[in-house]
């Protein structure tokens, strides 16, 4: 023992400074018992046992081959589609390219309800 | 009730007798743990809350307790770091700072459950002020009196380091009382 400590124990001694309520300790036990999860004896780990071939499996694999399928035969048919429509267009002469939009516009037009004269004077207001 | 080690931990094995002996674990424990805890925290509602959570923990890792180490050390070990984490969030949380350490006397004078006198709380003031480690260690050493071997196992520091941490403290509430008296 130092001379510090020795100062220390001369000074506070080793007197227990602190209490407890009444029946603390006595009812400690019966407490902390009433909290704890009940517990299972299990290990932590987790025991997987996969049956490849059970019917919920089946169905799961089926069902995703299905939707596999059908969404490659989309993007296949949309993709052919597009590829189609977009070598046709570039395919098209330049004067046919404006036919075609000249037509989309009647063709919007008719659908407004909207004469000529109507498109121009709305587009003046709005400038 | 005559306590066990050995045959507590076979049946703590048992599905049928582990609440049982965990009980026994929890009413042989107990004491001791909450004085180790209480030193370190100061104020007995906060070491009721660490001694249930040290012991909760306890019953969750009951399973993987493998005798590596003796039961009273890896319970001890649990309740330490469960005090220092606690102390370490109320300087994070609360913004505990050494002027708040400083009223610590005059407030256990106050305190129901607390027995000592003025001399006896400004110790635990002088205590309050140590670094969080070195006042467990300076905790353990002068009051429970713990032997550095079994220090070293519970904190897991050698015995060199535990020794030096102690004779630091003390050297430091010695100048602590130099100061302020």
């Amino acid at each position: 023992m130092d001379k510090d400590e020795e100062k220390l124990i001369k000074r506070f001694g080793k007197v227990e400074p602190y209490n407890v309520p009444d029946g603390y300790f006595e009812d400690f036990t019966r407490q902390l018992m009433s909290k704890l999860p009940d517990k299972s004896h299990k290990t932590g780990i987790v025991e997987f046992h996969p049956m490849l071939w059970s019917s919920r499996l089946r169905g799961g694999i089926a069902a995703a081959v299905i939707a596999a399928a059908v969404t490659i035969g989309v993007y296949t048919y949309i993709g052919k589609f597009n590829v189609i429509n977009s070598y046709e267009r570039s395919s098209m002469p330049q004067k046919e390219n404006i036919e075609q939009s000249k037509t989309n516009f009647d063709q919007m037009a008719d659908y407004t309800m909207m004469d000529n004269e109507d498109i121009y004077a709305s587009l003046v207001d709005n400038k | 009730m005559e306590y066990n080690e050995n045959e507590i931990l076979k049946e703590l094995k048992n599905e049928q007798t582990c609440r049982r002996a965990f009980s026994k674990i929890v009413e042989h424990y107990s004491q001791p743990l909450y004085w180790k805890i209480r030193h370190i925290v100061v104020e007995h509602e906060d070491a009721n809350d660490i001694l249930q959570n040290t012991f909760i923990k306890a019953w969750s890792k009951i399973d993987g307790f493998q005798n590596k180490a003796s039961l009273y050390t890896w319970l001890y070990r649990i309740a330490i770091n469960e005090s220092l984490d606690f102390i370490r969030s109320q300087k994070n949380n609360n913004n505990v700072s050494a002027d708040q350490n400083e009223g610590l006397a005059s407030r256990l004078i106050a305190d129901e459950y607390f027995n000592g006198d003025e001399i006896q709380a400004n110790l635990q003031e002088a205590i309050s002020h140590l670094p969080d480690v070195q006042r467990s260690v300076f905790c353990l050493r002068y009051y429970d009196e713990m032997k550095y071997s079994e220090m070293s196992e519970v904190l897991g520091t050698s015995e060199g380091a535990l020794k030096a941490s102690y004779h630091l403290a003390v050297k430091k509430i010695v100048e602590f009382f130099k100061l302020h008296d």
